[in-house]
């Protein structure tokens, strides 16, 4: 729990948060600049002395290869590793919630408000009581959904048993929700469990622990809703790996109808999950099927699978770590971008002089260096961009693959050996704008510094 | 002729049970000489995957129904059970308060026997909650006994087995053996879960009161509990107070 | 001139090339200090909470307790673990040992009066002693009778005359007792002492009918609330099943593990006393049965021979852990109280232990294996921390994901470092070409700028270094709060995360930066030396 008496030490969070900001305001004020410059140039000189300027920086920008090259290198790599990092620590975190939505708990759920305070203990009696007219009723307003049936249970084979949680899915439309029934998840000869079928499907590393293989009859002992016992004998007809550790460890399903026969549920159901195509907007889309089932459904909550994951662990807690790492890659990529263009400018300081002893005017020779930084930055972004796609083409692809490390371990994390990064541009456009943006300011600064010097100061410059 | 009239009398009441006697009659009579005061001892032999363990207890019951059951073992000594009408208290003796069980804290097992704290819920007789039907008679351990299927009522509460198989002395009017069914998906309808075995009657004060029970969870080879009387002392008086919530936080 | 003046010349002629250059190298090996030290300090902060809170640097228990863990199966334990214990901290290498019973628990959601409960304590105070209010007259009468009773029984409560605002919690808790025994076994309500107060439907509902004993208490804490609006709260366990950890640990010996005395958040150590049943709770704990010190809770388990025992302990401390999964679920307990809850005699089910130097592990290990098995000793696993369950994964994942963070900024600094100083030296051509001119050798041009490379990348390094070890250091000692962000976290990470700072590291990261610094240079300096000094000096 937060504590209060215990100073926050704030050294980087407010760079964290409001680092955006600060970016923003950068931007926004360079961009005025930039305008400003732009603008004055077409409105006081004539269209060929601009055209000059855009033709000379394009050409400096050759002529000085090396120095051009070691710029760009600079950039690239910075944007490279930026886009590697955040598509590597995006990967792990999309891949652990996709599999915790996708075999787990649907994007959002609709519990009973009840239900949700003791969720732990998997009661029957809060229920959703007419999940099929929800359900129809969800899909008129474009979201899919299903209903399910969560019950704890003890399983038995031969002489073993083992207590877990069964979850009760209705094959019609599990799959509008969930991705079990898949080529990639039913192992070898498995049938995925059809409605109205006395069948299971259960997760490899039970099935192993077990020692139950397809075709075998297992025994699910439960209670009714009133408590009453109930035995559901059922054949396993699928036996599914999915990339979920925590299905594939405890995972037991069984058709609804069966589940809601024997349990006395006469109809109702524990859960209706729902797919929420739009992960990244969660909490808005949450509030939307809320305000949406708030009417007709009242008692009824909707929980983001952020909330079902217990409070946003996977969320908030890791992207703490992540912001800082990502403000550090940033801040090492950003000064070396910068400096390698400082360095570039503020050695031809003796060349402004020239070009202005020579009656260039200001705004030219400033728009002649934003032209070649930007020229550098366009480039080196680019290079950066396909390496940075390169290097994440591989772990997008094929992974990086720990199995034998971590064998059938599992740990809040809802992963699995092969780990994959994932393709995010936003970062992309964001790093490559910002890229190009931190060159030209950077030449900015020097060019400037020379504009306001002497003519004779700048040819004498060391 | 006083004697000769009750004689007959009897004759008559006996006569009409071997001919016409229903499965409700049947129940009727095992609970009625259920009824009773009594302060009995004796103890529970559970066997697990974790092994054997032996639990003793001193027990008392009222004609209400009301049960006090207190543990003498050493492990456990000191506890008590008591069932109040159809609630369970558990009484510790390093806890101030008395623990009243609900919900799922019910369905924990007694000692880690195969009894749970439900099985402990009395108060209502056999017939508000099943259907009882005869059916046929059966030989158990070389005693003719009335063989009787109990079946739920709709709409009765707290049913844990929904349906039970029991089989009745004849001549003692007590059980022999049961069975315990869940409900099933198979087409019966109805699996087996546990069973119940009376390996011992005896006789006091003219009732006859099972001594020595085994009770099995058929889906677990290794489980069994049994049950066994040591002593027992029926329809004699016992204070009031052992009964009462009240003394028990004292 | 020597070679190295020339370099500190040159380094000096053209400062703000030097300072640029600097820059980008102290930068690079300022960011790769903190950002080193704090992942270390991440995996030193989770490998800590591991070891201190649940395994030790070596664990020893039953040989069979881990096949059977999900059973509880506390039969399994360490019997004569004193013995053991004694012949543990007498061997090589070992700076601590604790014994530890943990078990699972369920807390009584009691209808009874917690501290917090009552909202206004002066307020209930002055009414308990003034005796002008009818039905605080009415609990006093009742309070001195179960004072009595309970004296019988050698449970003291203090008398009303020493009740006082200013009591102390435990104190406070002690005339809680006697309260709560006065509001569970009698009605408070009656017209004449009710008379003109106005009661809600709920409380009517019971004024009706006769109200059986387990419910008085309920209906007294209604009464109470319609009486005196604000005195007291609406029960908040009432019929929620509370879950929590218990450890039974050995306070004493604690120094070094969990080290519970320096995280008190309030209160104090429990006694190690089987008659005192004292707990320390940890504040999410506490929160959610809104528990404080003084309070009296009732805790029920499974014993060792699986039957059930309840027991009611005081609260004598609540302590605020680091792991916010901890903090929602421990509660610690001396050793012979849950020996007593548990049915344990004189077993525990492990002993941890704490190494004076973690690299010498594996010899400590069978070390101990070897003593115990001298005496007789034979059915104990001895066991590293990192071969225990998911931790070796849990590690591995955490070192690998370490490695990675680590090549990603070194190459990244490289980049920076290797392009400011190729950028410094191809800038230099025309000086180059002139000092070719005038006869220096190619290989001690090479030289010059090796050595300038080497001077700004060692002084760069050891500024950035320095920033680096300067911001990190102190954040290692204040520590950083990340509590906002890992409230519910379900791994075992600190929210007060302390970077951690090391001298290996730190020369690590200065000699590489200044390496390759200095390497940089040496390129496109023998590139520049080899060519004519007529082509260097028309170079732009």
């Amino acid at each position: 729990m937060a504590d209060k008496k215990r100073k926050p030490f704030i050294l980087f969070r407010p760079f964290i948060f409001t680092g955006k900001w600060i970016a923003g305001v950068i931007y926004f004020w360079f961009v005025t600049i930039l305008w400003e410059v732009i603008i004055r140039e077409l409105i006081l000189n004539k269209n060929h002395i601009r055209r000059f300027s855009l033709q000379l920086g394009l050409k400096n920008l050759f002529r000085y290869k090396k120095r051009t090259f070691i710029t760009c290198i600079a950039i690239a790599v910075g944007i490279a590793i930026f886009i590697w990092t955040d598509a590597f620590i995006m990967g792990f975190e999309k891949d652990s919630d996709t599999n915790f939505i996708l075999y787990e708990t649907g994007s959002a759920q609709i519990l009973d408000a009840k239900y949700v305070e003791e969720k732990d203990y998997l009661p029957l009696k809060y229920t959703i009581k007419t999940p099929d007219k929800l359900i129809s009723f969800l899909k008129q307003n474009g979201i899919p959904a299903t209903k399910r049936i969560v019950f704890g249970g003890e399983i038995f084979f031969r002489n073993g048993s083992k207590q877990a949680t069964v979850y009760a899915i209705d094959p019609a439309t599990n799959s509008d929700v969930f991705s079990l029934n898949t080529k990639k998840v039913l192992t070898e000869t498995s049938v995925f469990i059809r409605a109205g079928m006395q069948e299971t499907m259960i997760g490899e590393w039970l099935a192993d622990d077990m020692g139950i293989h397809l075709g075998d009859t297992i025994d699910i002992r439960t209670r009714t809703r009133t408590g009453a016992f109930t035995t559901l004998t059922l054949n396993v007809t699928a036996i599914i790996n999915t990339e979920n550790p925590v299905i594939n460890k405890a995972g037991i399903f069984v058709p609804y109808d069966v589940a809601d026969e024997k349990l006395m549920m006469q109809g109702e159901a524990t859960d209706v999950p729902v797919n929420l195509a739009d992960w990244k907007k969660i909490e808005k889309e949450t509030a939307r099927v809320s305000s949406l089932i708030a009417n007709d459904y009242p008692g009824l909550v909707v929980q983001s699978y952020i909330d079902l994951f217990g409070g946003g662990t996977i969320m908030e807690s890791k992207r703490y770590v992540i912001n800082v790492m990502l403000v550090l890659v940033f801040v090492i990529a950003a000064v070396g971008i910068t400096n390698t263009m400082l360095m570039a400018v503020f050695e031809r300081i003796k060349e402004i002089g020239m070009m202005r002893a020579m009656g260039m005017m200001d705004p030219g020779i400033r728009v002649t260096f934003l032209f070649e930084a930007g020229g550098i930055g366009v480039i080196g972004a680019l290079i950066g961009l396909i390496l940075g796609s390169l290097l994440n083409s591989y772990t997008y692809f094929i992974g990086i693959d720990f199995t034998g490390l971590m064998g059938r371990m599992e740990f809040g994390y809802r992963m699995l050996n092969i780990f994959r990064s994932t393709w995010n541009p936003q970062t992309m456009i964001i790093a490559f704008s910002v890229s190009i943006l931190f060159a030209m300011i950077a030449s900015f600064i020097p060019s400037s510094k020379a504009l306001g010097m002497e003519v004779t100061d700048c040819l004498r410059y060391q | 002729m006083k004697k000769l009239f009750s004689i007959i009398i009897i004759g008559l009441v006996v006569i009409q049970g071997i001919f016409a006697i229903t499965a409700d009659e049947i129940i009727k009579k095992i609970e009625e000489s259920e009824n009773l005061s009594a302060i009995a001892e004796g103890r529970f032999e559970i066997t697990d995957n974790l092994g054997t363990r032996v639990t003793t207890f001193k027990s008392y019951e009222a004609k209400n129904g009301d049960m006090m059951l207190e543990f003498t073992n050493p492990e456990e000594r000191g506890q008590k059970i008591l069932r109040l009408k159809n609630e369970i208290y558990l009484y510790f003796p390093d806890a101030v308060e008395v623990i009243h069980l609900q919900g799922d804290a019910l369905k924990d097992r007694i000692v880690g026997s195969d009894f749970s704290y439900e099985d402990l819920r009395g108060g209502e007789s056999l017939l508000d909650k099943y259907t009882a039907t005869l059916d046929g008679e059966e030989v158990v351990d070389g005693e003719q006994c009335y063989k009787i299927l109990l079946v739920e009522k709709k709409g009765a509460k707290d049913i844990i087995y929904p349906k039970q198989v029991i089989w009745v002395d004849k001549n003692l009017f007590a059980y022999r053996k049961g069975e315990f069914y869940s409900y099933s998906n198979r087409e019966s309808s109805y699996t087996i879960v546990k069973n119940m075995a009376v390996l011992e009657i005896r006789q006091i004060k003219g009732k006859n009161i099972p001594f020595h029970i085994v009770m099995k969870d058929t889906m677990k080879t290794n489980s069994s509990t049994v049950f066994q009387l040591k002593d027992m002392k029926i329809d004699i008086n016992i204070d009031p107070a052992i009964f009462s919530l009240e003394e028990l936080t004292w | 001139m020597k070679l190295y003046k020339i370099a500190f010349r040159n380094i000096s002629r053209n400062k703000r090339r030097s300072i640029l250059s600097g820059t980008a190298i102290a930068i690079a090996a300022m960011i790769i200090t903190i950002l080193i030290s704090l992942y270390a300090g991440i995996g030193k902060d989770m490998k800590k909470n591991i070891y201190t809170v649940l395994t030790g640097h070596i664990r020893i228990r039953h040989n069979e307790y881990d096949v059977n863990e999900a059973l509880n199966p506390l039969h399994l334990g360490i019997d004569n673990y004193k013995d053991v214990l004694e012949r543990l901290e007498n061997t090589d290498n070992v700076e601590a040992v604790n014994p530890r019973i943990s078990f699972g628990t369920a807390f009584y959601g009691s209808p009874r009066l917690f501290l917090q409960d009552v909202k206004d304590w002066d307020r209930f105070i002055t009414l308990l002693t003034s005796g002008n209010n009818p039905v605080f007259s009415f609990l006093k009468e009742k309070y001195l009778y179960v004072r009595e009773r309970l004296a019988r029984k050698g449970t003291q409560i203090p008398d009303i005359e020493s009740i006082a605002s200013n009591m102390d919690r435990m104190e406070l808790g002690d005339v809680l007792y006697g309260i709560n025994e006065v509001l569970e076994r009698y009605v408070l309500y009656d017209p004449d002492r009710f008379a003109g107060i106005s009661l809600s439907e709920e409380t009517l509902a019971y004024t009706e009918r006769d109200v059986p004993f387990e419910e008085r208490i309920l209906f007294n804490r209604l009464a109470l609330q319609d009486a005196f609006p604000g005195l007291i709260i609406d029960n908040p366990r009432s019929g929620k099943l509370i879950l929590g950890m218990g450890m039974g640990m050995d306070f004493q010996k604690d120094a070094g593990f969990m080290n519970l005395e320096t995280k008190l958040e309030s209160g104090g150590i429990p006694q190690s006393d089987r008659e005192a049943r004292e707990i320390i709770l940890s504040s999410g704990l506490a929160k959610k049965l809104n528990a404080s010190v003084g309070d009296r809770i009732t805790i029920s388990t499974k014993t060792k021979y699986m039957g059930m025992n309840g027991i009611t302990v005081k609260v004598t401390g609540i302590v605020d852990l680091p792991v916010a999964m901890y903090n929602t679920r421990f509660f610690f307990l001396p050793l012979d109280t849950a020996q007593n809850l548990l049915k344990m005699d004189d077993s525990v089910i492990e002993i941890l232990i704490l190494l004076k130097d973690i690299n010498k592990m594996n010899t400590t290990v069978s070390s101990i294996k070897n003593t115990l098995s001298s005496v007789g000793i034979t059915n104990l696993d001895v066991r590293a921390w990192d071969t225990i369950g998911v931790y070796p994964a849990y590690i591995l994942m955490l070192d690998i994901v370490g490695y990675y963070v680590a090549l990603f900024f070194f190459l990244l600094g490289s980049t920076v470092i290797i392009t400011t100083t190729i950028m410094v030296v191809y800038e230099r051509m025309r000086e180059i070409g002139t000092v070719a001119a005038m006869g220096m050798k190619g290989s001690q041009i090479v030289r010059l700028f090796f050595l300038e490379s080497f001077f700004i990348g060692a002084i760069a390094s050891i500024i950035g270094v320095l920033i680096g070890s300067g911001i990190v250091i102190p954040l290692g000692i204040l520590g950083w709060d990340w509590s906002e962000g890992l409230e519910s976290a379900d791994f075992a990470m600190s929210s007060l995360l302390k970077p951690a700072w090391s001298l290996r590291n730190t020369i690590i990261i200065f000699v590489y930066s200044t390496a390759i610094a200095s390497i940089a240079s040496f390129f496109p300096a023998r590139r520049a030396a080899k060519i004519q000094p007529v082509e260097a000096l028309r170079a732009v």
